[in-house]
């Protein structure tokens, strides 16, 4: 009877975007009389930030605050087209097609402005607070709520932009596979460190060590977030998720989802991320999409520990007690 | 990845970097390989829990065609 501690290394590549069949996404953005631009989307925030992230990237491609940035998405009825939120896509596309329709909405703004301030539009710059001004002359400048509303009741204006980042439909060679199915790829190497209890079959995931390469972060916050409660998910596929851990008794099997068994708080290892930059020259800023890869790694990562510490090839997941045993006892036999 | 290393008695880890893509290297769907990074998220990793690396591993970049 032994505690049997391994430790397993998994490494994955994972692409942004799926575009055999065309993968386009759209945005608008227009500023209210206040100053306030509203990016109008379809695209779905489900939890995983791009509402913020976008917000960001207009934010930035203005020159203005983020609290002027409004983001109004996931209505299909009234929203431009977005494909969806699936493959990684999100922040790439969208992202690719907010800062575009920000860059359409600064030139305009910066029109305005140049008419307001009685300057040639080149010579404007934003400071990032809220203000047009000359460049070289920053006492000369006028406030974007003052210039939103000069655009509305002076000028007759809108101040607004039209996005889309479009990828191709990739048509397969039939001879030779050949494909563009993705934009770029984004990269991980998970480290799982186990305990195996050869008695029980439990197995305890100690610590997990993650790296992953995401192009440019654009919220390295946010970013470690979905890579910790990805790997979370990982760790629920590998140990937990099946209708029937108490195999062959069925007595307190769950009978329904809300039973379904998953990591608790006190099963979530130590957790240590690290985020490594190489940005993507098709990405917003660089970023790469790591939505669903985050989940992956931890997998193999905890198999492969499971065999360092005690000699079991685990093929089937969940690694239940009842397969450790199993295994345990093949390799006694 | 891991059985093959182990049936060759050669460390997962650095079995993984030998044989990780890099720039310039076709994959199976015939697309050239760039912005890749794979070498470099396992150096760090093995820097996070002190699994040794000799310097051959070490010096690998996805930058470098081999």
């Amino acid at each position: 009877m032994a505690r049997l501690r391994g430790r397993g290394y998994a490494a994955v590549n994972y692409p942004t975007g799926m575009n055999l069949g065309g993968d386009p996404s759209q945005a608008l953005i227009h500023a209210t009389t206040t100053g306030t631009f509203v990016i109008s989307l379809s695209s779905v925030d489900l939890g995983q930030g791009l509402k913020t992230v976008v917000a960001q990237c207009a934010a930035e491609t203005l020159g203005l605050p983020i609290e002027n940035v409004l983001v109004d998405t996931a209505d299909t009825d009234t929203g431009p087209h977005c494909m969806g939120t699936f493959a990684s896509r999100g922040t790439h596309r969208v992202g690719n097609a907010v800062i575009m329709a920000a860059a359409e909405a600064r030139a305009i703004m910066l029109d305005v402005a140049a008419e307001e301030l009685e300057v040639d539009a080149v010579d404007l710059e934003t400071d990032g607070t809220g203000y047009v001004q000359v460049k070289g002359a920053a006492e000369k400048r006028i406030h974007i709520t003052d210039l939103a509303l000069a655009a509305h009741f002076t000028h007759g204006r809108t101040i607004s932009g039209r996005g889309v980042f479009m990828k191709d439909k990739s048509e397969v060679v039939p001879e030779t596979g050949e494909m563009d199915p993705d934009s770029c790829q984004a990269h991980a190497c998970t480290v799982a460190e186990v305990e195996v209890d050869d008695e029980t079959g439990v197995v305890e995931v100690l610590r997990m060590y993650s790296v992953y390469e995401i192009g440019r972060a654009l919220n390295p916050a946010m970013a470690t977030q979905q890579v910790e409660g990805g790997a979370w998910m990982g760790l629920s596929h590998a140990l937990f998720e099946t209708t029937e851990p108490y195999y062959p008794a069925r007595d307190h099997g769950p009978v329904d989802f809300s039973e379904y068994l998953m990591p608790g708080a006190g099963d979530v290892p130590q957790q240590r991320s690290v985020l490594l930059e190489r940005p993507a020259d098709s990405g917003p800023f660089g970023a790469k999409g790591i939505g669903e890869m985050t989940a992956n790694s931890p997998i193999p990562a905890i198999a492969n520990a499971i065999f360092d510490a005690c000699g079991v090839r685990l093929e089937h997941m969940p690694f239940t007690p009842e397969r450790v045993l199993r295994g345990l006892d093949a390799l006694r036999s | 990845m891991d059985r093959i290393a182990r049936e060759l008695g050669i460390d997962p880890l650095r079995f993984r970097l030998r044989n990780a893509y890099r720039d310039g290297d076709m994959k199976a769907h015939r697309k050239i390989a760039e912005g890749t990074a794979l070498i470099e998220v396992m150096q760090k990793a093995a820097d996070l829990v002190g699994h040794e690396l000799p310097d051959e591993y070490r010096t690998m970049s996805s930058l470098e065609g081999r």
